[in-house]
């Protein structure tokens, strides 16, 4: 999990004082304010790094190592595994899913107010951007859902703070 | 990535709602801070099975009447395929393609094209759902010649891209466009609502949200932005 961080809202003892009565007028800024803190974060881990080593395509077969990665493979984004044989033969598996286009998010309100879920239901997401982040994927440069949270705490902070301003802003009318 | 249990969520009460009204003594005043644990408080979570709602449900409505008017397809479904392979954790490009060859004559180089391009649409499409309920700016419509709608991925037959969202230093929230930054991504001349350019690759982080910062990259955006 992410750090600890702080939300500042400018104007809270106000807000405070509204919501006691205005969680209706509340709810639908709250939600935009939740979609936005997702998008953020999704904007973050979205990106990805530029293509490296792993990703060129080859061209002549070489001998493989004892041990160590195959020089002869490769991963082509939006496709797979690639990989050229002794002959010179290009092969692939297209087990691609698409990863960064598979984030995704859901605002969803419960009992206790409103859950904010990202989602990407890729199967190498975990490896490649989650906790359990392989060490080449992280010196290649992608960053993990828990960085991108981090990194978004401005934006999340703003958000909300701007649903705050515009119930204030409401609830003077 | 384990997402919390919902009973995590019910005891924490995990929500802004919550956090801003019953934790008023645990408000520092004086700075208007709200002192939270993690960011679990403010109610956000992982759910690593949560598919693309919005991106299937318009591969649904939309991608078979879209690829007819293109003259594409003239049997089957592919927008319920294309609808099924988004919803469906773990299906990779392969099942995707071996799922549109019976409708697409077995042509190989169909199902490719026609494949991928439709998934880039309609997660395209599905983000912008997300965005305008965010309240995000949409990109400016754009006619192709055929279709009229919001600019954006896919660009061309095959185009891998897709968006993002950044905030800007005014708190201007905009859409960007993503490319996978690899030797693949296309060069080749594009017309855009900001004038041709040279294919995709020189879209990377380019502002697409309509307004002042439309067609920006995103380092001009941010300079303009924080100069007022």
């Amino acid at each position: 999990m992410a750090d600890p961080f702080y939300i500042q809202i400018d104007g809270l003892d106000e807000l405070l004082d509204a919501l006691e009565t205005a969680a209706e007028q509340a709810q639908p800024l709250l939600e935009q304010a939740m979609a936005r803190s997702l998008a953020a974060i999704q904007g973050r881990v979205r990106e990805y790094p530029p293509a490296s080593e792993a990703n060129r395509p080859r061209t002549t077969y070489q001998t493989p190592p004892l041990r160590g990665r195959d020089p002869n493979r490769w991963y082509e984004r939006g496709y797979g595994t690639k990989w050229i044989t002794a002959d010179g033969k290009v092969r692939g598996k297209k087990v691609s899913r698409f990863l960064g286009r598979q984030w995704t998010q859901r605002v969803q309100v419960v009992d206790t107010g409103i859950v904010g879920i990202l989602g990407n239901s890729t199967p190498y997401a975990d490896e490649v951007q989650g906790r359990s982040q392989k060490a080449y994927h992280a010196r290649r440069g992608w960053i993990t859902l828990d960085t991108a949270i981090e990194q978004s705490t401005a934006d999340i902070e703003a958000a909300f703070a701007e649903a705050a301003d515009q119930l204030l802003a409401a609830l003077a009318d | 990535m384990n997402p919390l249990s919902p009973e995590f969520w019910g005891a924490e009460r995990g929500t802004l709602l919550a956090v801003l009204l019953p934790a008023i003594e645990e408000i520092a005043i004086a700075g208007a801070n709200i002192g939270l644990d993690n960011l679990a408080q403010v109610g956000i979570t992982l759910d690593p099975e949560l598919t693309h709602a919005q991106a299937a449900r318009w591969a649904r409505e939309h991608t078979d009447a879209l690829l007819d008017r293109f003259n594409t397809v003239t049997q089957g479904s592919v927008g319920e395929i294309v609808q099924n392979w988004i919803a469906t954790p773990g299906a990779t490009r392969a099942d995707l393609e071996a799922r549109l060859l019976p409708i697409l004559n077995e042509n190989v180089a169909r199902a490719e094209s026609v494949g991928v391009t439709e998934v880039t649409r309609a997660m395209a499409q599905g983000e912008y759902q997300s965005y305008a309920e965010a309240g995000i700016a949409l990109p400016p419509m754009f006619s192709n010649g055929v279709d009229t709608a919001p600019f954006g991925p896919p660009a061309h037959p095959r185009c891998r891209c897709w968006t993002r969202v950044v905030r800007l230093p005014d708190n201007t929230w905009v859409t960007v466009w993503a490319t996978n930054r690899d030797e693949l991504v296309c060069q080749q001349k594009l017309k855009t609502p900001f004038g041709d350019v040279q294919g995709c690759k020189s879209l990377h982080n380019h502002v697409l949200s309509a307004g002042k910062y439309a067609g920006m990259t995103l380092t001009e955006a941010e300079r303009t932005a924080r100069n007022g």
